[in-house]
């Protein structure tokens, strides 16, 4: 390995232009540091075929990698950007893409629900309650959880009874064994709200008539919601 | 063991054979030694492992913002992160550790000994094989550390690289004994690297390149032509192993194992011919 010789050996227009660049650099920096590229919003979200080509045929370091960058999309160089400013039609292209990249994932349906979806606006949280849908509907067995959590969104952010209810009409209607007696139930919840108590009885019935093995305290639950919450007289008591 | 004596021609000759072989081990074996220690000297065995220590703390820095699955996020990360230091930094060390043995005369000085051109080629490689897979399992030891993935994933996936890292290791002593420039080795590697991982996709498009149009159609065939010879690297090394384990219903293992098995002797033969050919 070579050995450095002495500093006085360097000439002296070396050190004379180092010195100038150096001062150059300094100023630009002082002139610079202040100056931030504006964000550009969210970009369209690339075909699957060109996704798999970026992340080299490895589809899962796509997936975490670009879910990672939606994260904090945005948010960067100490900017900090609104949820109203962003582009959700966009973003929910975004996320149909990286749930194709891996069907199992459950991080970018968090992102969308729990980050994206607390969003203000209705009209941004409706694109977070489709792409939501269509993830439930595509692989109930898997993403049942995230139809449900659609309901929740159209009753409470979006108030909207009507949407609401019809993603739980679907979100019953799923063909899953393990589904929780709640998911059940949903439809009949979302009609009390608005005043269809009736309607929403003669679901609870149903759901006691055609479980028979219901746990008692699951029973016991929907006949006092009968009772108590809509007014009626639980059949069978 | 033959007692040889001047007394008889054929035991004379099988004594010269036995001798030869034994002096081709010898080569051998210094050859596998001098490979390690050329790595030893480049620092590759520090190199790398710091590399890779320093993507995994980049790593875990950044997973550690993610809203959930956080382990998952460094798995897929670093998994993906460390097999391209390592074949980037095996190609690299290969094209330019070969430009250095030919321009030193290394490599002139083994051949002057009793080694087949041939059998060259296969000891070399198998000794920069070698030191691809000291350092693959460097990396499986960070993966297990940094991402605690199921056990059946790492396995797997750490074969895959082990795999993977060896075609490209091959691939670059082809490249790196035909071409006269380490620089131009390396960018043929990383550009063959690059089209072996997208095989698989553009395979697929070149099948619907006729629905396009006409000078679609025709780099289709030309991608479709080229596309026999380059290895389906998209089935190797997923980080999704790393992420859920290893899917047992998964039949890619299979092809990746027999696209090796197939691959090898390819490059090999070609190495071995191409370099036969070669005025040093």
């Amino acid at each position: 390995m070579g050995t450095q010789g002495k500093f006085r050996h360097v000439p002296r227009i070396y050190i004379i232009a180092l010195l100038v660049a150096l001062t150059g650099q300094t100023l630009f920096w002082s002139q610079a540091r202040g100056l931030r590229i504006p964000w550009a919003g969210v970009s369209l979200a690339p075909t699957p075929a060109t996704a798999r080509a970026i992340g080299l045929g490895d589809t899962q370091l796509y997936y975490r990698a670009a879910g990672l960058g939606l994260q904090n999309i945005g948010d960067w160089a100490g900017e900090l950007t609104p949820l109203a400013r962003y582009d959700y039609a966009r973003l929910a292209g975004w996320f149909t893409l990286l749930s194709q990249m891996d069907p199992r994932g459950q991080y970018v349906p968090s992102l969308a629900a729990y980050y994206f979806g607390a969003s203000q606006d209705p009209a941004q949280v409706r694109h977070v309650i489709g792409y939501l849908q269509n993830l439930g509907a595509g692989s109930p067995e898997r993403h049942w959880r995230w139809l449900a959590y659609s309901v929740y969104l159209a009753r409470f952010r979006v108030k909207d009874t009507g949407l609401g209810l019809e993603l739980a009409k679907q979100l019953a209607a799923l063909p899953v064994r393990d589904m929780p007696i709640w998911t059940r139930q949903l439809p009949a919840f979302v009609l009390s709200d608005v005043g269809e108590r009736e309607a929403a009885r003669d679901i609870l019935e149903a759901i006691l008539a055609e479980t028979p093995d219901l746990h008692p305290a699951e029973q016991f639950f929907i006949r006092n919601y009968i009772d108590t919450r809509l007014g009626f007289s639980s059949k069978g008591k | 063991m033959l007692i040889c004596t001047k007394h008889s021609v054929g035991i004379a000759a099988r004594c010269l054979s036995d001798a030869m072989r034994a002096d081709q081990l010898a080569i051998s074996m210094t050859l596998l030694r001098y490979i390690l220690i050329t790595a030893l000297r480049d620092r590759l065995f520090l190199a790398l492992p710091v590399m890779l220590a320093v993507g995994a703390a980049l790593v875990i820095f950044l997973s550690g913002s993610a809203i959930i699955e956080q382990r998952e996020m460094i798995a897929a990360l670093f998994g993906a992160g460390s097999r391209v230091v390592i074949i980037a930094g095996m190609v690299l060390f290969v094209s330019f550790h070969i430009r250095q043995a030919m321009t030193g005369g290394e490599i002139a000085l083994i051949l002057s000994r009793p080694v087949s051109r041939g059998s060259f080629v296969l000891v070399y490689s198998a000794g920069l094989v070698i030191v691809g897979f000291i350092c693959v399992a460097a990396c499986i030891a960070l993966v297990w550390l940094c991402a605690r993935p199921p056990l059946d994933g790492l396995l797997v996936w750490g074969l895959s690289l082990a795999l993977e890292s060896m075609l490209m290791v091959l691939t670059a002593v082809f490249f790196g004994l035909i071409l006269n420039s380490a620089i131009a080795c390396a960018l043929a590697c990383l550009g063959f690297y690059v089209l072996a991982r997208m095989s698989g996709l553009l395979g697929a498009l070149a099948d619907k390149a006729g629905e396009i149009g006409q000078l679609e159609l025709l780099l289709g065939y030309g991608f479709k032509l080229v596309s026999i010879i380059i290895p389906r690297l998209d089935f190797f090394t997923r980080s999704e192993w790393l992420v859920y384990g290893w899917n047992g219903d998964e039949p890619d293992i299979y092809w990746m194992i027999l696209q090796s098995l197939l691959f090898i002797p390819l490059i090999l033969a070609a190495t071995m011919i191409d370099f036969s050919r070669k005025r040093l």
